[in-house]
């Protein structure tokens, strides 16, 4: 699904509502029928974690870790058991896995997108939302992220959300809200 | 992974700050440490050797120089007294026990030292091999002397004059060495004993012919030649009292009625201490200052980071951490700093503590224990840790009130 929007319309606002990023001030956002305010503090962030994968625009990372430390960190820290196998195989689907030891800062860009987009994806969310994934991106890598993110997120079965002003998302995806 | 793992890395990601603060850390503790040590060592070796000791007999001068020579065997003699007139106190009611000792030459930097056998009785010390002297000539040597010198029982072994190693000796008259004793922990350790006659054949012997090198040398070796029995000189002479009366009545008496002067030993320890207090404390206060500059330090590290760190922090939490997880991962920041800058300031404060041993060896032939661990170094890990901690409180405080949603918008 896109939502679609021109700045300043809220539509990250909306993305982080959903990501439980924020709190709801009325009315409710289910996701695996659990409430989302009905959750406060540790559980919430721990939801999130497990539930819900976040794709940022820039794809950030804990710069004193590897690769590899930056996926096991994101099965450690809602609770899930770190391994190392899972993280492998999930690097060599992206082809990344000769990147397994390296610190995130000496990727490219492109690669740098793919980690988040395996971060994102690690701990088989239901939803994965996606902030502004194409808008650095020429049109050759806009649609091999589009093709990256579908593939991942119907390989986890989770629902693919994009928030983006991007045009050139339109005609990819049949369902589409926009923000006036 | 685990949360000292993360924050293990977080610390090695910015190497240098981390290295600064953790360089000031074990400043700090490796000098409150060293401190604790020396001060201890001092405390120990000065009340050791003086137990039992209540006064010191010898030629008039500095009182302290006395006490320091007699005692501890680290400064020069103040002179030598008559042995006729120090013989008088030796008798007298009030004292109980009497250790006479004259100094005559040393083997190499250690002293020889002519004495009475209750010298090693009165510091408990026990033959390792060999046996007491019996006759002039014959020595019992510390056990430090032993190994350092490399020296066994049978050996025989050529003396120089006076307290310093130098190339003047007496070829023709060597000592035998007899026995060795086990160590003490005390003066006796770094002791070369032998029968006080031993001190007097030497140099009446040798006397005629160094006499024309010897002339103008210091009072050690003042009229030793031509004496008869009776003006025979010692250097000083150890004094247990009998009664607390002895301490009003003898140091007044032989300050005034005679030519010998004597010292108290509690007395002048005490001023000797004084000194060293002075020196220890202002070591302190420094060491305090650079302990507060560090701790300053790990907190502007962690503080300086975090702000470069919002955004991982921010999306920490978008992972699944919770606002506790990051404060407590701050908070262990600082503590792992903390617990790294005591773990290796205490190895630092060993090095140096060597170092001074050694030092001290060569040049006082006292032995210092370098791995001694004592209860207020105990102290000073929860100690040093707490102000870790507390470092970081103000910075894992931020960690915990991070606003993830505007942080992540701002990207």
């Amino acid at each position: 699904m896109l939502i679609l929007g021109q700045s300043g319309r809220g539509k990250t606002t909306l993305l982080h509502l959903l990501g439980g990023l924020l709190p709801i001030q009325s009315g409710e956002i289910r996701i695996q029928d659990q409430a989302l305010s009905a959750l406060g503090g540790g559980a919430l962030d721990q939801f999130r974690g497990k539930h819900i994968g976040i794709v940022f625009q820039r794809a950030h990372f804990v710069q004193a870790m590897s690769v590899k430390d930056n996926l096991k960190l994101a099965q450690y820290l809602p609770g899930v058991k770190p391994e190392v196998s899972h993280i492998r195989g999930l690097l060599s689907r992206l082809n990344l896995a000769d990147k397994l030891e390296q610190k995130p800062r000496y990727l490219s860009v492109g690669e740098q997108q793919r980690v988040a987009i395996a971060r994102a994806i690690i701990n088989q969310p239901s939803v994965l939302l996606a902030d502004e994934p194409t808008s650095a991106l020429d049109d050759e890598n806009c649609h091999a992220v589009l093709d990256l993110l579908e593939e991942q997120a119907s390989s986890v079965g989770a629902a693919l959300i994009i928030v983006t002003h991007d045009q050139r998302l339109k005609d990819r995806f049949a369902r589409q809200i926009t923000l006036n | 992974m685990n949360l000292f793992n993360i924050s293990w890395k977080n610390l090695w990601g910015r190497p240098f700050s981390t290295l600064i603060s953790l360089m000031l850390l074990v400043l700090s503790v490796s000098i409150i440490s060293l401190l604790l040590l020396l001060n201890q060592q001092l405390d120990q070796q000065f009340k050791k050797n003086i137990k039992g000791i209540d006064m010191v007999i010898g030629a008039k001068g500095s009182p302290l120089q006395l006490i320091l020579s007699a005692v501890y065997h680290i400064d020069n003699p103040t002179g030598n007294i008559p042995l006729e007139e120090a013989n008088r106190f030796r008798k007298h009611p009030l004292v109980k026990q009497s250790i006479p000792l004259a100094y005559g030459d040393n083997y190499k930097g250690y002293r020889i030292l002519g004495t009475e056998t209750t010298y090693i009785d009165h510091y408990g010390g026990e033959l390792a091999e060999g046996k007491i002297w019996e006759k002039p000539m014959e020595l019992t040597i510390g056990s430090s002397v032993a190994e350092t010198m490399n020296l066994k029982v049978g050996q025989e072994i050529v003396s120089s004059h006076g307290l310093i190693d130098d190339v003047t000796g007496h070829d023709d008259a060597p000592f035998t060495i007899v026995g060795i004793l086990k160590p003490s922990g005390t003066v006796l350790d770094q002791m070369m004993l032998g029968a006080i006659e031993s001190v007097w054949l030497i140099h009446d012997e040798g006397h005629e012919e160094e006499e024309a090198e010897e002339e103008g040398e210091t009072q050690d070796h003042e009229g030793e030649a031509e004496h008869a029995e009776e003006d025979r000189e010692i250097t000083a002479l150890l004094i247990t009292y009998r009664s607390p009366m002895a301490m009003v009545q003898l140091p007044s008496l032989i300050n005034q009625g005679t030519s010998m002067m004597a010292a108290v030993t509690a007395i002048e320890v005490n001023r000797l201490f004084e000194l060293f207090a002075v020196g220890i404390s202002t070591l302190r206060a420094i060491a305090i200052a650079i302990m507060v500059i560090s701790i300053i330090s790990v907190l502007f590290s962690l503080y300086n980071s975090l702000r470069d760190r919002t955004y991982e922090l921010a999306l920490m939490r978008s992972l699944g951490a919770s606002r506790w997880r990051l404060f407590w991962l701050i908070l262990l920041e600082g503590g792992v700093l903390a617990l790294m800058g005591y773990v290796l300031g205490m190895m630092v404060s060993r090095g140096g503590m060597a170092l001074i041993a050694n030092f001290i060896a060569e040049n006082y032939r006292y032995d210092f224990p370098v791995f001694e661990f004592l209860e207020a170094e105990l102290w000073l890990l929860p100690i040093t840790l707490g102000l870790g901690l507390l470092a970081a409180l103000l910075p894992a405080w931020k960690a915990y009130e991070t606003d993830i949603s505007k942080t992540l918008a701002e990207g």
